[in-house]
């Protein structure tokens, strides 16, 4: 199982704070995302981690380390869904 | 007749009570457009060199811009414009709100203000009428009262009152000016330079419709925008959660400024974060002119302290500042030094880091009780920073020293307090970390004004692991591809000179950086349209861009004028120190890069190498010949 954290205002679109995932070997961190929302079944959050314009609106972290989607993931790993770490 | 603008710049000497109006023409308005650019040619044409800022002769400019009061989301705010009591270098300060466009409304592009009053005045601006006011029951009363008092004077609810604070009034070197009590020209101290005027506020009013020369393509953009700001990942977190959405995030990755810099993980982030924010303390969130993000937050508490929602709320660099660079884990305490500094007129970015310092100074044993006013000046100790907020509010003891801003402090301190002062020019950084964000931090170094954050995008916004979207909208620029956040290279270096003279621009034209910088929700495209919409002007990229350079490029004569050389572009100590523990420790920033890098910019900039002065030909290019 991977424990997907959705942080900042994608916790309030998803619902909750996180979710644990089932993954098989060879997902990658976009893989599991994809799941987690299927499983979430929110569009908004949808709309706002995979936009319309393309590729990924968030910012990922994996074991606390920045990554990108395409990484493979493991068993008991923890993806963290943020909103992209811009100017404030 | 002219599209936009009003074609009038009020002056107003102080002294001698002269009220004038200058008329230029469309070739000025369309070189210099507004904001800093054009208080800029104000103070090179109309001041002389090593004025001192808290001089009379002094020049303070308010300044909106071509487009400014736009009636679309991002075209609400202005400039203030004057030498920085701070740094001695040259002081922009922008804010957004509903003076700005108020300014525009009540008949004039922009005011210049000189001299001294010999009493404290405020000015009151009403659809192209201009006095000059008592404000002798107003001095040394806070910026609530100030507003409620002149509103209730005037007999008009709807006059945006933009003042200062007693702060400003007793000459803070980063006293801030407060408009509707919550929207801040906050860096550099300008609010200190209106108070050596004895200028306590000015009022304005005005129901002029703004002449547009195409006002259905300015409409059909604004409604696309509010239509559509929600698809941009960063503009739909601004509005649920404001700027201090990022906190959380900043504190995973071990980037958020923490204890005077020394580290970037704070333990207590989450009780500071805009998550725990929203579960107790906010009220609402509340916008600026014709915009529908909201991105402002108003807070209330009772407990442990009492929170005032008439101050607004505190943002990430508030949070951070007063938060987890004071150690300080609080969020009502955090809340209530927000409210004190918009009571006061204050930076919260400058005391925050300002008290940090004093906090590391305190224990390292530099300082001790016998300096701190018998306060136990440790990190974490929230109501210490409270009470130190008040000190430097009323300039009592400490409070006074800390007045003058961490660099003059840590003169006065001595013993290599100087190394623990994180500021750049004088002014106080920003609560991002260089380090890690490498361009952000060579804007520090560079930047005119000093420590200021909002130079260029930040480099989490096209490195390896940003959104796709970001990228895309940063082609235009002929920027197509990602970098390394940490540090800086060829590639990196090419960026920030495109993209200093982007948010030069944005300036220029007082626009929104949230709405307008590379990766937000308006697209490059969009801006050029809405802002050809609005003059009449068949303006382009380039033209703007071109726009941003000239403003990076008389900020540069006006410094060199003052004194300052290619020395003083440079990082504080703790930069070039390893970052302590969390996620990104042992980041670090190279000194040897950064020299390498300054040599490069220079030439790129077509600088003279050694000083980093505009070499003739730059200011030829760049249509200011006059400053060659």
């Amino acid at each position: 199982m991977v424990n997907v954290k959705f942080m900042g205002s994608l916790s309030i679109v998803a619902g909750t704070k996180g979710i644990e995932v089932a993954a098989v070997s060879g997902d990658t961190i976009g893989t599991v995302i994809e799941k987690a929302i299927v499983l979430l079944n929110k569009a908004e959050l949808r709309r706002r981690v995979f936009p319309k314009s393309g590729g990924s609106g968030v910012t990922i972290m994996l074991n606390n380390r920045s990554c990108g989607a395409n990484e493979k993931v493991q068993d008991k790993d923890e993806i963290c869904v943020l909103p992209p770490m811009s100017g404030g | 007749m002219p599209y936009g603008y009003n074609g009038k710049i009020l002056k107003v000497n102080l002294s001698t009570k002269e009220i004038e109006v200058d008329e230029h023409d469309e070739y000025f308005y369309r070189t210099y457009m507004g904001g800093a650019t054009l208080g800029a040619y104000y103070l090179l044409t109309e001041m002389k060199p090593k004025t001192d800022a808290f001089d009379p002769e002094a020049l303070l400019v308010f300044a909106a811009s071509v487009v400014t009061g736009a009636p679309a989301p991002g075209f609400s705010r202005y400039s203030v414009i004057s030498k920085s009591p701070l740094t001695g270098a040259i002081g922009d300060s922008q804010s957004g709100g509903f003076w700005g466009a108020e300014l525009k409304f009540s008949g004039y592009d922009a005011i210049v203000v000189k001299g001294k009053a010999d009493e404290p005045v405020y000015l009151w601006l009403n659809d192209g009428n201009v006095e000059i006011r008592s404000a002798a029951h107003l001095w040394g009363e806070t910026t609530g009262y100030t507003q409620t008092t002149i509103r209730k004077e005037l007999g008009d609810d709807n006059i945006r009152v933009l003042s200062i604070g007693p702060a400003g009034e007793r000459l803070v070197r980063f006293a801030c000016i407060i408009s509707d009590c919550k929207h801040v020209n906050g860096r550099g101290g300008l609010g200190a330079v209106m108070g050596s005027k004895n200028l306590k506020a000015i009022a304005a009013r005005g129901h002029a419709e703004m002449e547009m020369k195409d006002r259905g393509t300015v409409l059909k953009w604004a409604k696309w925008f509010s239509n559509n700001y929600r698809d941009n990942p960063v503009n739909a977190g601004l509005q649920d959660l404001g700027t201090a959405e990022i906190l959380m995030g900043m504190n995973l990755d071990g980037q958020l400024p923490t204890r005077n810099f020394q580290t970037g993980f704070f333990d207590g982030a989450e009780a500071i974060s805009a998550e725990a924010m929203r579960a107790t303390i906010l009220k609402k969130g509340e916008g600026c002119y014709a915009c529908p993000v909201k991105c402002k937050r108003v807070v209330k508490a009772k407990s442990p302290y009492q929170v005032d929602p008439f101050y607004g709320g505190p943002e990430y660099e508030t949070l951070a500042s007063l938060g987890s660079n004071c150690g300080v884990s609080d969020i009502v305490a955090v809340a209530k030094g927000n409210e004190l500094c918009n009571k006061y007129g204050l930076d919260t970015i400058s005391i925050g880091a300002t008290i940090a310092f004093a906090m590391e100074c305190y224990e390292k044993k530099i300082i001790d009780k016998k300096d701190t006013n018998g306060l136990e000046l440790s990190f974490g100790n929230a109501a210490a920073m409270l009470e130190t907020i008040e000190l430097i509010a009323q300039r009592k003891g400490i409070g006074d020293i800390l007045a003058e801003g961490s660099k003059r402090a840590a003169e006065k301190f001595g013993k290599e307090a100087d190394k623990l002062a994180v500021h750049a020019k004088g002014l106080e950084l920003g609560m991002h970390d260089g380090r890690i964000k490498g361009m952000v931090g060579f804007g520090y170094a560079v930047s005119p004004v000093g420590g200021d954050h909002v130079v260029v995008e930040h480099d989490t916004d096209f490195d390896f692991n940003a959104p796709e979207i970001f990228i895309e909208q940063m082609k235009p620029l002929g920027l197509l591809k990602r970098c390394q956040t940490s540090g800086m290279d060829y590639q990196k270096i090419r960026m920030f000179c495109y993209l200093q003279f982007h948010f030069s621009f944005i300036d220029s034209l007082c626009l929104c950086v949230f709405a307008f910088a590379p990766v937000r929700a308006y697209k490059m495209s969009h801006l050029v349209e809405i802002a050809s919409a609005v003059t009449g002007w068949e303006l382009s990229l380039w033209e703007m861009m071109k726009l941003g350079e000239r403003r990076v490029n008389m900020f540069r004569v006006f410094n060199n004028r003052e004194g300052f050389t290619s020395a003083d572009d440079w990082l504080p100590e703790r930069l070039f120190e390893p970052i302590k523990d969390g996620p990104r420790q042992g980041a670090v920033y190279s000194r040897q890069e950064l020299k390498q890098m300054l040599q490069l910019y220079y030439e790129l900039m077509n600088w003279e190498n050694q000083m980093g002065v505009p070499t003739k030909a730059k200011l030829i290019e760049l249509d200011l010949a006059w400053l060659a």
